[in-house]
């Protein structure tokens, strides 16, 4: 992926070793990250934040043990969040972005690390992206 | 651990070879026997010392065959201990050999078990299942190599790219993905020779919480709409960027929680990215117009400094619906943006507001696009708003059914994108194009953009691209 011309392009080289005083300046920045007025920005911050906090909750809420009435089967069909198999969601999502990679591409181990990769960068969910992995490993190459 | 293993191999071998002599002596006694005792009154053999000799044969031939069972489960054992296929200690009961002290009692049981092919069994599974290891490093990635030729220039061959990714794994909740770009270029007309540089691109740290959200924390590429997020060679069908993307930040250092939520019985899903930056700078501390720099706030100064060049904090997001209705036929939209002081001050604010979409129609048809609106707070100009979209479409020829060999692997490419710059500087571009898959990483491509600009210092016109795009 070549770096995108954005309006000023700078290349800074530096590397953190370079600079001999660095501990030293660390102590001037303890600035609070944001000073002065409340802004808009800092609003969007704290609902970003708080939809993030919500979303973390989510699975605490998930694993709430099923009322005593349901029937073993509902409980079930509720735990098993994903109606489709590791073969169609791969068909489905695999694709989109990029060409398909065939499971015999990679080895095992590989899949795991591109999976991990994958269902981070595309945001898939969790449970797809763990039957997308089997599917793959069960044809994965030696 | 490691050093126990030739012990362990050492006492197998013995307590097997022990095994192998204990039982030949006996034999070896039984033979001699035979061969001392006072021969009968003739030469022949009566039907009772044939008997005998019948029965100690069998018995013989019982214990080699059972010897050699043992001998070959050994083997196993140590050449699978010598490939680090078995742990040190087998399990118990899995294989005879397993326990040599009990060497003796698995030729008295039953001899006829398939001793070896059970071992073998066992065995490829483990190799199959996963790795025993639960750290792995893999390198993946893409590189270009591409000819150009722009009006009014000579054409050129570069190697315009090299971008390896290194992805580190740590258990099934840590990866560390560090993407980088290696690029050659001629010094400055003048000078002699060339220089390489090497960009980090991207490298972040990313913790899995749960099913529902990742951390990242590092220099990520940010969800602006999903170009810089998707734009690796063999990605992108076109050998450049959209104009647009001028108008956004492409990556930023800070942290960053995401994920996706399943929202129905066909794949469908709701995702989101959020994150805290440092936010875009100011080339020289100014609030003007044209120092805003979307590059260079990485939060080291080239001092050895420590710093948020405006102290404040960008923040912004992306939310997203992925919509397929049956298998090849999908739908993506998305909205993002962000917000962020740019100018030392701080008194300057930098917003973004991001659309875009991809739509997949059957296996051939594919259109994806994005729209970017920003708004810069300036010292000299007021608000600018630097904008601009894209909009590109691709046909895969494979379509038609045509059955053609070579054009069954040719896709069609068009893009058009445009950009201002909210200044004085307009551009319009047309490109057309086509995508030769090679194999599904390996693509040949070649492009004619039509370029018209509007402005102050018009930026080279049209230009024939050709590349070879390799994602490995
Ligand atoms: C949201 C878009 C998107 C989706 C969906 C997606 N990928 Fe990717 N994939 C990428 C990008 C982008 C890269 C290039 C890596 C980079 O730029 O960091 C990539 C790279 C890869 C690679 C090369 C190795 C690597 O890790 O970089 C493999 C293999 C791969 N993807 C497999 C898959 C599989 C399997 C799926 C289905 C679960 C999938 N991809 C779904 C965007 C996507």
């Amino acid at each position: 992926m070549a770096p995108i011309p954005s309006l000023t392009i700078r290349f800074s080289f530096k590397s953190p070793m370079d600079s001999d005083d660095l501990a030293m300046h660390t102590s001037k920045q303890s600035k609070p990250l944001l000073r002065g007025s409340i802004k808009l920005n800092d609003l969007f911050a704290v609902a970003t934040i708080s939809a993030a906090v919500i979303i973390v909750g989510l699975p605490a809420t998930a694993q709430t043990p099923a009322p005593a009435s349901k029937t073993k089967a509902e409980t079930t069909t509720q735990v098993k969040a994903e109606p489709l198999s590791g073969a169609e969601l791969w068909a489905l999502n695999c694709n989109r972005c990029h060409m398909a990679r065939s499971p015999g591409e990679f080895t095992a181990a590989q899949w795991q690390t591109i999976l991990m990769h994958m269902r981070v960068r595309a945001n898939l969910p969790a449970t797809q992206a763990r039957e997308v992995l089997k599917f793959l490993q069960a044809g994965a190459g030696k | 651990m490691v050093r126990s293993i030739p012990t362990i191999v050492n006492q197998t071998i013995l307590c097997g070879l022990g095994a192998l002599i204990c039982l030949l002596s006996p034999s070896a006694a039984m033979a001699q026997d035979v061969a001392s005792s006072p021969p009968p009154s003739s030469d022949y053999v009566s039907r009772e010392e044939y008997d005998k000799l019948k029965t100690e044969h069998e018995a013989m031939k019982t214990d080699h065959e059972a010897m050699k069972k043992e001998l070959d489960a050994l083997k196993a054992v140590v050449q699978q201990m010598a490939n680090g296929t078995v742990p040190g200690a087998p399990p118990e009961g899995t294989s005879p050999a397993a326990s040599p002290s009990e060497g003796k009692q698995v030729v008295t049981t039953t001899p006829s078990q398939p001793v070896t092919p059970s071992t073998e069994a066992e065995a490829v599974p483990t190799e199959t299942s996963g790795p025993l290891a639960t750290h792995s490093f893999s390198i993946v990635g893409d590189a270009e190599v591409q000819f150009g030729k722009i009006s009014g220039q000579h054409g050129a061959f570069m190697l315009s790219d090299f971008a390896p990714i290194f992805l580190f794994r740590g258990g099934d909740k840590i990866l560390f993905e560090a993407g980088f770009d290696f690029i050659i270029q001629n010094n400055a007309p003048g000078g002699s020779g060339y220089s390489t540089t090497v960009n980090l691109s991207f490298a972040t740290l990313d913790y899995l919480i749960n099913d529902y959200v990742t951390f990242l924390g590092g220099n990520m590429l940010l969800p602006l709409g999903t170009y810089s997020e998707r734009s690796a060679g063999w990605l992108n069908k076109f050998p450049d960027a959209p104009l647009p993307r001028s108008v956004l930040p492409g990556n930023g250092v800070g942290v960053q929680l995401r994920g996706g939520i399943p929202i129905g019985e066909k794949g469908q899903s709701l995702t989101y990215s959020a994150f805290v930056v440092n936010g875009p700078g100011s080339v020289d501390g100014s609030g003007n117009a044209d120092q805003l720099d979307l590059g260079g706030n990485v939060g080291l100064t080239s001092n050895g400094k420590f710093a948020n060049l405006h102290g404040g904090a960008g923040e912004g997001g992306r939310i997203a619906i992925f919509w397929p209705w049956k298998p090849l036929y999908d739908l993506e939209v998305g909205v993002s943006g962000m917000s962020s002081p740019w100018d030392n001050a701080g008194r300057r604010q930098y917003n973004a507001l991001v659309a875009d979409w991809a739509l997949h129609i059957g296996p051939s048809v594919e259109i994806k696009g994005e729209y970017m609106n920003t708004w810069v707070g300036t010292d000299n100009a007021g608000t600018i708003t630097p904008h601009g979209w894209w909009l590109q479409a691709g046909y895969k020829l494979a379509g038609l059914k045509l059955n053609v060999p070579y054009l069954d692997k040719l896709e069609l490419v068009g893009r058009y994108d445009t950009v201002n710059d909210g200044l004085s500087m307009r551009t319009k571009r047309g490109t057309v194009g086509a995508v030769y898959y090679v194999t599904n990483t390996l693509w040949l491509e070649g492009d004619y953009e039509f370029t018209s600009n509007h402005g102050p210092n018009p930026e080279p016109d049209d230009s024939l691209l050709f590349q070879i795009s390799y994602g490995f």
